[in-house]
């Protein structure tokens, strides 16, 4: 049998079209999906060796540190009875992640399978995603969220063939690169500024970083990412201890927004005031891999 | 080809001299395995249209509902990080159980297979259970219970 890395990116190359990227002294592979509420990065990693193959679809936004014992119970009360799959949560962070996960010891992985496990997470993640942002953002209590989540789902789940609503699928857009594919997928204009209002009506007058980072990031998930480069620079300048942070997601906005060079060097800014090492040095060698594509095609035409 | 509750009975067939039994309409298998810390039932489910199997292991207490909200925490620090299967409980009774579950749709399920899928579900049930009891009968929170079971990383 192939090594399952090989599969995995024979299944994004050939079956999928994405963009994607090894990390991780080759045994990760990272790409990125767009759900219906959020952007998601995906992670695929592997353990060769003991034949396992994990896929993470990882939420962009961090559960603050006053919301993380509710969060805690949501992701409880969410995880039970899913079939494929469980939401993580690292208490430590606040960072929320989807993991579907196989050992296929002995047996064979086919693309069907990798591609039942990626559709599992994105749509496992968007189904509970509004709940997350109701809990921390909309004062809902999990159970009140979970009822909401999982009520929304059965009441449009029209596909008579599945017979437990946690396995409805609905179709994703998958985006290959955010810049070229633009606003015409994923969420319209006006669902992100519904989901936004309904949202930021609760924080509008706060003062607590936290909550403005997320703010921030929500625009940079409904895709507002001249906005949400705004709102960075505006609480960089108000918390210099920031500052790295926001630089960083400037230059994800950037990014998304194709003016590579730009991203670039706020990532190399970022670096200086404390950003994450690893991570920065990740997304530039992505900047760079996209300039260069991008330089090559114009050179074609 | 077999389907897969065929390959999961022979498996317990062959691989481990199991007692079980069939029950609901033959789409599920209930059997039982000992750990070091506590007995558990075992549920093999299968829906065949959709190639999925799921693995069960129930833990024999459910939890009592003035102590749930503090096992939540738990269970989501505990499912931080583990590779294969996680926890998971109902609110409404307090049951807990270990989910392993694989979609095999275009593949083949072999023996291997299953026995890691067992054998994950019993080794993390069996490591985290004196948790579940600390918080319910020790009066210790979830991070303690935590951290007595995997140390302070």
């Amino acid at each position: 049998m192939d090594k399952l890395i090989s599969i995995i990116e024979q299944y994004l190359l050939h079956d999928m079209e994405w963009s994607f990227k090894r990390v991780a002294e080759k045994t990760a592979v990272r790409s990125g999906v767009r759900g219906k509420h959020s952007m998601y990065n995906l992670y695929f990693r592997t353990d060769e060796e003991a034949e396992i193959l994990l896929i993470y679809t990882m939420m962009p936004q961090r559960v603050p540190e006053e919301h993380r014992l509710k969060i805690a119970e949501y992701v409880a009360r969410a995880n039970y009875g899913l079939r494929i799959g469980n939401f993580e949560f690292d208490m430590r962070d606040g960072e929320i992640r989807y993991k579907v996960s196989v050992d296929v010891e002995g047996g064979i992985l086919s693309n069907t399978m990798v591609d039942n496990m990626v559709l599992a997470g994105m749509n496992t993640m968007d189904r509970y995603f509004q709940g997350f942002m109701m809990v921390c953002y909309g004062g809902k209590s999990p159970e009140e969220a979970i009822n909401d989540a999982e009520e929304r789902n059965s009441s449009d789940s029209s596909d008579p063939v599945v017979e437990q609503p946690n396995d409805t699928f609905t179709t994703y857009t998958m985006v290959s690169d955010p810049s070229i594919n633009g606003s015409s997928n994923g969420i319209s204009m006006d669902e992100a500024a519904h989901l936004q209002e309904g949202l930021s009506a609760h924080i509008e007058a706060t003062d607590d970083v936290d909550e403005k980072i997320n703010r921030a990031a929500r625009l940079m998930t409904s895709q507002q990412y001249e906005q949400s480069i705004q709102a960075y620079e505006q609480i960089a300048q108000k918390h210099p201890d920031k500052q790295g942070v926001c630089e960083s997601q400037i230059g994800v906005a950037y990014y998304f927004l194709g003016e590579y060079e730009k991203a670039i060097r706020f990532y190399k800014q970022a670096l200086e005031h404390g950003a994450d090492a690893a991570m920065m040095a990740d997304n530039i060698a992505e900047a760079e891999e996209a300039l260069a594509k991008k330089n090559e095609d114009d050179q074609g035409e | 080809m077999d389907t897969l509750i065929q390959v999961v009975e022979q498996y317990l067939n062959d691989d481990g001299g199991w007692s079980f039994e069939r029950l609901s309409d033959r789409t599920v298998i209930q059997s039982g395995i000992k750990g070091k810390n506590s007995a558990y039932r075992m549920y093999f489910q299968t829906n065949e249209d959709m190639e999925i199997l799921v693995v069960y292991t129930m833990m024999p207490q459910n939890i009592p509902e003035e102590h749930r909200v503090k096992v939540a925490e738990y269970i989501t620090r505990a499912n931080y990080g583990l590779r294969i299967g996680n926890f998971e409980m109902d609110m409404n009774d307090g049951e807990v159980r270990y989910k392993v579950s694989v979609d095999m749709e275009g593949g083949k399920l072999v023996h291997s297979m299953i026995n890691n899928m067992v054998g994950a579900s019993v080794s993390t049930m069996d490591r985290y259970f004196p948790g579940f009891m600390a918080i319910c009968y020790a009066g210790k929170n979830a991070e303690e219970a935590i951290r007595d079971i995997e140390g302070s990383e």
